[in-house]
């Protein structure tokens, strides 16, 4: 078992007078994946803020990479990719100018020297890869924002419902592209999908 | 008991309608006070009066074309859209919005042609020419073909945009006004960054050929009121005309699901955008230079770069303020640095006491 990169010790999250969740215990080292799951509401996607340090717990405590979260930390940032609500793209930019964009930024994948074509190939944009990503369908658009999330290096990887607006065809891809992703990265994801769950995560925490 | 939805709503603007609609009416009463202001001992030619009337009849012209007033909530699409209301509707809106063009263009016209004391033919051309011109402009209009072909798609776009419009008027938060860029396909491969800025400039096109609109009027005014600062007619219209263009920056600034595409420093997404910002902004000035402002104009532009970099880095706006003040003081940022430059610009210090100072805000308005 290797170093715990995700630690989350007792974390409880009261909203008003009531617990949106208590008493969580997570700890997932590189190469693991853990799934969160739970009904709409139980505070999958509020943890997994926590853990990025969007939100602070009202109790417990939690280390990512070592430290506090903190996303308004660049390195931090570096470190850890996410999928969250709110990650958007850039309607005017085509799928190829984002991922030329997120290489050119962060360099290379975990593995590095990914090539742009290869990943929208992978991700099955390549017959759009010079289409406005404003006009691509709600599910080619999850697909570029889970290449946003996977193909540049990082060490920790928070998704939230990535199955989310994927058809048959994307789930398959979506559960190729975790498997790959899960080599060296500590892989925590919200998700309600039962069978990525069976094919991924090697341990389940529920909310 | 019938108080209407208008109630306290439109006392506001109603009152500011009244207030400016008198200021604006008081002017043709105290010519000879404008006139000391605007042209002072100057010799103005009329003719000007009527370069002004050409340069915002394209403007008025153009901004008609954006067709703002084709819009119309879902919420009544769906349940009041029987027979031809729709086309009713519009078509007055589309009126109205040519008439509010007319009249504005029409005060400007008669200032400028009062002010420069026209002779009765420049005034008969320019009244004719304008009459001629709002006609064309109403015919190319074509409210009720405008109204019967516009789509359920386009009106409620419209529609959404109004909404962040009022909405952005309402909170004072003029982030909300900056509009998408078109597509521009150049490779963001390499120093993407600086590619991204560039395609974020370039992208906005439409913006930049208002930017060109607005510069003619800037030059027009120029002449008309020569007594006016160069550089503050410059400077306000420099950085109005190019705000949407720091919309490539403002995007990453404000939305943190857009900034996880790139890891760059606060300081390089500051520093690569006014590298890129400077390109129009210089450009701007230059042409104005060289048509006529003063060189010293040229010192306008990294002002306007640092205003524009300040303006869109601003920290999300809160309500949640003790006083009006504070939040007049987030409303102001950028302005701020635009005003407080230009006015050393017009104190008239040494040379070397003017750049140092302009240098020391420009880099301020950039780096924080």
């Amino acid at each position: 078992m290797g170093v715990d990169c995700v630690v989350a010790d007792g974390v409880g999250l009261r909203l008003g007078q009531r617990w949106l969740f208590r008493g969580v215990d997570l700890r997932v080292s590189a190469g693991e994946c853990v799934a969160v799951v739970g009904p709409n509401g139980s505070g999958k996607s509020t943890l997994l803020r926590c853990l990025y340090g969007e939100e602070q717990v009202s109790e417990g405590h939690v280390v990512v990479e070592g430290g506090i979260p903190d996303e308004r930390s660049a390195e931090f940032r570096r470190a850890v990719s996410v999928l969250l609500d709110d990650s958007d793209t850039f309607a005017e930019l085509t799928p190829r100018q984002h991922v030329e964009l997120l290489l050119g930024s962060f360099g290379g994948g975990p593995d590095g020297g990914a090539e742009p074509e290869d990943l929208l190939s992978g991700a099955g944009l390549d017959g759009h890869a010079d289409v406005p990503a404003g006009r691509l369908s709600a599910g080619q658009r999850r697909r570029l924002l889970l290449l946003g999330a996977t193909a540049r290096p990082h060490r920790v990887l928070l998704l939230d419902e990535p199955e989310r607006a994927l058809d048959a065809d994307g789930r398959r891809w979506l559960a190729e592209l975790l498997a790959e992703a899960k080599n060296g990265t500590a892989v925590v994801m919200a998700t309600h999908h039962r069978a990525l769950v069976r094919a991924i995560a090697d341990r389940v925490v529920t909310l | 008991m019938r108080t209407g939805w208008r109630g306290s709503d439109a006392i506001g603007p109603a009152f500011a309608a009244l207030y400016a609609g008198g200021f604006a009416i008081s002017g043709y009463f105290q010519l000879t006070a404008w006139r000391a202001v605007l042209i002072g001992a100057h010799h103005v030619a009329p003719i000007t009066a009527l370069m002004l009337l050409a340069a915002v009849s394209l403007l008025a012209w153009v901004s008609l074309s954006a067709r703002r007033a084709v819009w119309m909530s879902p919420a009544r699409l769906a349940w009041h859209d029987s027979d031809d209301h729709r086309v009713v509707v519009l078509r007055r809106r589309l009126i109205a919005a040519w008439g509010w063009r007319v009249v504005a263009v029409s005060y400007m016209w008669t200032m400028a042609a009062a002010l420069t004391q026209a002779s009765s033919l420049v005034w008969t051309v320019g009244s004719a020419g304008g009459l001629v011109v709002a006609v064309i402009a109403l015919l190319a209009l074509g409210p009720d073909r405008t109204a019967r072909r516009a789509g359920r798609a386009e009106l409620v776009d419209g529609w959404h945009r109004r909404t962040v419009r009022s909405v952005a008027a309402r909170y004072l938060d003029p982030m909300l006004l900056l509009e998408a860029a078109r597509p521009v396909g150049l490779s963001l491969a390499g120093a993407s960054i600086l590619r991204y800025m560039t395609v974020e400039v370039a992208g906005r096109g439409h913006a930049l050929l208002l930017a060109v609109l607005v510069l003619g009027v800037a030059l027009v005014l120029l002449q008309l009121a020569p007594a006016l600062p160069a550089s503050l007619v410059l400077a306000i219209l420099g950085y109005l005309s190019l705000l949407p263009t720091s919309s490539g920056l403002a995007q990453l600034w404000h939305y943190p699901g857009l900034r996880r595409w790139t890891d760059a420093s606060d300081l390089r997404l500051r520093g690569t955008a006014a590298a890129t910002l400077a390109v129009p902004a210089l450009a701007w000035c230059a042409v104005a230079v060289l048509f006529g402002a003063p060189v010293a104009a040229l010192a306008v532009a990294p002002i306007i770069v640092a205003a524009l970099v300040r303006t869109v880095t601003r920290p999300p706006p809160r309500y949640d303020v003790p006083s009006p003040v504070f939040l007049m003081i987030q409303t102001m940022r950028g302005a701020d640095l635009l005003m407080l430059s230009t006015t050393v610009l017009l104190l008239g210090l040494a040379p070397v006491i003017t750049a140092t100072v302009i240098v020391a805000l420009t880099a301020s308005g950039i780096l924080t």
